[in-house]
C-alpha cells in the first residue's frame, strides 16, 4: 500500500471525523490544515461546500488553482455530499473501495482539470468579480489610481516638493479620500468570503494594513506627520503586493 | 537624465489619470490630452510632433471593449517613429503581447505609472 501523506480543511468537523475514521479503518491517517501554513503532503482533502459567511461556498477551483501554482505534484481532491463522479472527488455517501487505490489514480494539482462542482457558491466567480467585476468599479479600478497617486505623493516628498503642494495638486483633485472609502468599502463586503481560500492569511494582511493607515484617510490626508508616521507608502505597497499575489488564482 | 522636455500625447478617457500623469513628469515632459478617439484624430490630424504617446486600451467608462489594440495601427501609420506605450489597468500578459504584436513599443500597468514612464524606449529619429 502507497505511504500517502494526507491533510485536508474543512470549516466543520463532522464529515470530517466520518471520513477520517473511513481513511482510518484502511490504515491511513490524515492531520488538519491550518489555512496559510505550509503545505506538506502528497494528498489534500478539501470538505466541499464550505459554509462560510451564511453561505455555503464551492471553493474547490480556487484551492485548485491555489494548489496547481504552488504545490503541481499534491493530488487535490473534494469530498461532500453530491453526487458526483470526477477522479479528484470522494462522495461521503458511495466511498471508494480503496483509497489507496482512488489517490493514486487521482490528477494532481498542476496538471489540467477543473475541480468537481459541489454545489454551492462558486468561489471562483466570486473572486473575479472582486477582481474584474463591476466594470469600472473593480477593486483593481478602485486601488490602481490610489496606489499610483501614493507613489507619485512618495516621488515628490523624495523631490522635496511641499506637501501642502501635493495636497493641493494631486491629493484633492483625485478625491483621494473618497477613493481609499470606496475600497475600503468595497473590500469590507467581500472579505468575509474570503475566509474559506488558502490565501485567506494575505487577505488578512491586507485587511490589518488597510485598516492600520484609514487615520490618514480620515484626516482627509492633510496631516503630513500621519503620511511618516504610519508609513503609508510602504503599507500600500505591501497592500499592492498582497492583493497582486491573490490576484494570481483569479 | 533628461535634457529637454519630450512632448507625450495622453489618450484616455479619464481626465484625472491625465492629470496625475501630468503632475508627476511636469519636470521633464510636456503633456498633449485626448478623452476619446475623436480628439485623438484632431491630434494627430493637427501636424503637432510627439516623442511619445500613451495609450490606454479602454476608452469608454462605459465598456470592456479594448479599443485601444485597433487604434495602436492608426497611430503608428499617422506617426511611425513615435513610440506608442499601451497602458492599461488590467495586468494580464496578453494584453501587453497583443499590444506589442499590434506595433506598440512598450506595456505599462497604471498602477505602476510613477518612475516607469523614463524606462520606457526612447523616441527614433
Amino acid at each position: 500500500m502507497a505511504d500517502f501523506h494526507i491533510a485536508y480543511w474543512t470549516a466543520g468537523e463532522n464529515a470530517a471525523g466520518f471520513l477520517g475514521r473511513q481513511l482510518q479503518l484502511q490504515g491511513l491517517s490524515w492531520n488538519p490544515y491550518e489555512l496559510g501554513a505550509a503545505v506538506d503532503c502528497d494528498v489534500f482533502i478539501l470538505l466541499s461546500p464550505v459554509w462560510c459567511n451564511n453561505h455555503f461556498i464551492s471553493c474547490d477551483n480556487t484551492w485548485k488553482k491555489y494548489f496547481e501554482l504552488n504545490h503541481p505534484d499534491v493530488r487535490f481532491i473534494s469530498s461532500g455530499f453530491a453526487e458526483l463522479t470526477h477522479k479528484n472527488y470522494i462522495d461521503l455517501l458511495n466511498l471508494p473501495p480503496d483509497f489507496s487505490v482512488f489517490f493514486t489514480n487521482a490528477q494532481r494539482a498542476g496538471e489540467e482539470w477543473e475541480a468537481a462542482n459541489t454545489g454551492g457558491l462558486d468561489m471562483s466567480q466570486k473572486l473575479l468579480n472582486f477582481f474584474e467585476g463591476h466594470g469600472h468599479d473593480s477593486i483593481r479600478q478602485i486601488f490602481s489610481p490610489i496606489y499610483r497617486i501614493l507613489r507619485i505623493i512618495s516621488d515628490e516628498i523624495g523631490q522635496g516638493t511641499p506637501y501642502e503642494e501635493l495636497y493641493s495638486e494631486l491629493i484633492t483633485p483625485n478625491h483621494l479620500p473618497q477613493k481609499w472609502r470606496i475600497f475600503q468599502n468595497r473590500f469590507s463586503n467581500y472579505y468575509p468570503f474570503f475566509a474559506c481560500l488558502p490565501f485567506y492569511p494575505d487577505f488578512q494582511q491586507i485587511k490589518l494594513l488597510a485598516d492600520s493607515i484609514d487615520p490618514y484617510f480620515e484626516s482627509k490626508c492633510q496631516d503630513e506627520t500621519l503620511w511618516k508616521e504610519l508609513t503609508i507608502e510602504y503599507k500600500i505597497r505591501e497592500i499592492h503586493t498582497l492583493l497582486s499575489n491573490a490576484e494570481r488564482y483569479v | 537624465m533628461f535634457s529637454r522636455n519630450y512632448k507625450v500625447l495622453i489618450i484616455d478617457d479619464d481626465p484625472e489619470f491625465h492629470q496625475q500623469i501630468r503632475f508627476a513628469f511636469r519636470r521633464n515632459f510636456e503633456f498633449e490630452g485626448a478623452l476619446d478617439v475623436e480628439q485623438m484624430d484632431e491630434k494627430l490630424k493637427s501636424g503637432a510632433i510627439f516623442d511619445m504617446i500613451l495609450l490606454d486600451l479602454i476608452l469608454d467608462k462605459n465598456s470592456d471593449v479594448k479599443v485601444g489594440f485597433d487604434l495602436i495601427p492608426r497611430l503608428k501609420k499617422a506617426h511611425p517613429y513615435t513610440p506608442v506605450v499601451v497602458v492599461t489597468n488590467d495586468p494580464h500578459v496578453y494584453n501587453g503581447l497583443e499590444a506589442i504584436k499590434r506595433g506598440a513599443s512598450d506595456f505599462c500597468i497604471k498602477a505602476n505609472m510613477t518612475r516607469t514612464i523614463g524606462q520606457a524606449p526612447s523616441p527614433k529619429y
